[in-house]
């Protein structure tokens, strides 16, 4: 699903299912593994959409790791997914959520948010406000769609998953998931056209 | 993805493809020590849940009369409120209490038994803490929130057995500094202090409550949005506002113990000891800046710039001390 790691997870120390086991059961060895498996899987998910970095990004790390252990310990593995998908799928969720929360937050005190720039790969000042901009406007569009929508959107289209894990990761039948996936996209681009529009 | 529309490919390129920042090893690893005890925490707190979800499902009568006893059960809340009454702090009734500085932390919990705290333990609520001379010490919870709680502090962690036996947190003396992430719409934080209750969603603040024979309240919001419940109304804060304080914030150098190791301590709004209410702003001019503020940015949204100009220059030129001066400053740029 991701592409070539720069740096390998952790290697852990128990299987995925003895993990969700030892969860369930609250020790801290399944804390820490859990921990070790699956966090390179959830900082990726949440910079690749969100782009920033900083005291939120770790509060939404912290959240995204209660999150996967709820998920986890009231849901089972298995089907169509490991550890790391599910883990990606809700840290895609907690970011979404994040871009939601964003998009509110604007409308209060018109506080423009820290995007990590991608400095590190664009030398011409024009091109980091562009590539700065294009990110922000998927975002801000991602922010105001319908939650289904943008996480079928998201699932698929920006974090690489297919329609089987789609359906498995967000509890709905392939067709339902499939269903969600055109309209959002249909959403997604009605939203681009009306904000190009009155921009 | 190759049969995606041109479009859709245009717009979701930037986001799929564009180069994003990773941690480096040692980033990693700082952050999985920050992270990695509330992670435990979280842990730790699971078969507690599961039984009560056991609990709850066995426990399911028939719908009707569980509506009818909700419908009752909202009714005796909305009759019955009390103002000052904190909602959830976690999920569970567990919180994580750790000593910050070289001293002990004493707990005493329901029982009236007194607990020295060396080290971070976990403990069930109802309980109180109670911190010494010169440390502090950090209250962590399930869900994410971080207190740190300043010396010569009492904070009670209580469960209330009106709201699910959930516990809540009561500033009895002293001050707090709280990080709370985002906690969903349907779940809130707050303090219940003798005079107030400060309410948030995801944010970072502090809270300071005065010695028994003038116990006000003080609270100065670093980032987000707190909503500060008092006996004359409400006030919501921004980032950079305070409410009830002394002006202008004054330092920390009384303090004897330095703060947490922590590197978000760093950001968050020193509050020493010793501020008077006496000198407190008064609330009504709060109020009014407040109002100025958010008529100005709601006619800034409606491309009303003229009419925001003028509120932003009002705000400025009738409240020059005001903490939100730097917003009105920024909204005037904006709008020339």
């Amino acid at each position: 699903m991701f592409p070539a790691a720069d740096r390998a997870p952790a290697r852990p120390k128990h299987t995925d299912p003895e993990i969700v086991a030892g969860l369930t059961r609250g020790e801290g060895w399944a804390a820490a593994d859990l921990y070790d498996r699956i966090q390179p899987y959830v900082e990726r998910t949440l910079r690749r959409v969100l782009r920033y970095s900083g005291a939120e990004y770790e509060d939404l790390m912290q959240s995204s790791f209660e999150r996967i252990i709820r998920v986890l310990t009231e849901r089972s593995l298995g089907g169509a997914c490991d550890l790391p998908t599910w883990s990606s799928a809700v840290a895609a969720h907690v970011a979404l959520d994040a871009l939601r929360r964003r998009v509110r937050e604007r409308k209060l005190f018109r506080q423009e948010p820290m995007i990590e720039s991608l400095r590190a790969n664009e030398t011409s000042p024009e091109r980091t406000v562009e590539a700065r901009m294009d990110v922000d406007r998927v975002q801000r569009i991602f922010g105001r769609m319908k939650l289904k929508h943008a996480e079928a959107v998201l699932l698929h289209d920006v974090l690489g998953h297919d329609l089987a894990e789609v359906s498995e990761l967000t509890g709905v039948t392939v067709a339902a998931a499939q269903s969600r996936l055109v309209r959002g996209r249909k959403e997604l681009l009605r939203r681009a056209h009306r904000e190009r529009r009155s921009s | 993805m190759s049969q995606l529309d041109p479009e859709l490919e245009d717009l979701l390129g930037p986001l799929r493809d564009g180069p994003i920042a990773l941690s480096s090893a040692e980033q990693s690893l700082a952050l999985r020590d920050r992270l990695l005890p509330a992670v435990r925490a979280a842990a730790a707190a699971v078969p507690l849940r599961l039984r009560r979800a056991r609990a709850l499902r066995r426990g399911a009568i028939a719908g009707s009369i569980c509506a009818a006893a909700a419908a009752a059960a909202a009714l005796v809340l909305v009759f019955d409120l009390d103002l000052f009454r904190s909602p959830p702090l976690a999920e569970t009734e567990s919180v994580e209490v750790e000593p910050l500085g070289r001293e002990s932390v004493t707990w005493i919990d329901a029982a009236g038994t007194r607990r020295e705290l060396a080290g971070a333990a976990a403990l069930a609520t109802p309980g109180e803490i109670v911190n010494p001379e010169t440390s502090w010490s950090r209250l962590s919870t399930s869900n994410g929130v971080r207190v740190e709680v300043a010396p010569r502090t009492r904070l009670r962690v209580s469960a209330d057995a009106r709201r699910s036996r959930q516990p809540e947190l009561r500033l009895v003396l002293g001050e707090v500094h709280c990080r709370v992430p985002a906690l969903g719409q349907r779940e809130q934080f707050s303090i219940a202090t003798p005079d107030a209750q400060v309410i948030v969603h995801g944010t970072v603040f502090s809270v300071k409550v005065g010695a028994p024979d003038d116990p006000r309240t003080c609270v100065r919001v670093e980032e987000g949005l707190v909503e500060v419940r008092h006996r004359d109304g409400s006030i919501r804060l921004g980032p950079g506002a305070q409410w009830g304080c002394a002006q202008p914030a004054p330092s920390r150098a009384a303090i004897d113990e330095p703060r947490p190791r922590d590197r978000r301590s760093a950001r968050r709004t020193p509050v020493a000891a010793g501020s008077r209410p006496s000198e407190d702003i008064p609330d009504g001019t709060l109020e009014h800046e407040n109002r100025l503020l958010a008529a100005a940015l709601a006619a800034e949204r409606a491309r009303d710039l003229e009419r925001a100009r003028e509120l932003f220059s009002e705000l400025l030129a009738s409240h020059p001390d005001s903490p939100l001066v730097p917003e009105a400053r920024a909204g005037l740029q904006r709008t020339r």
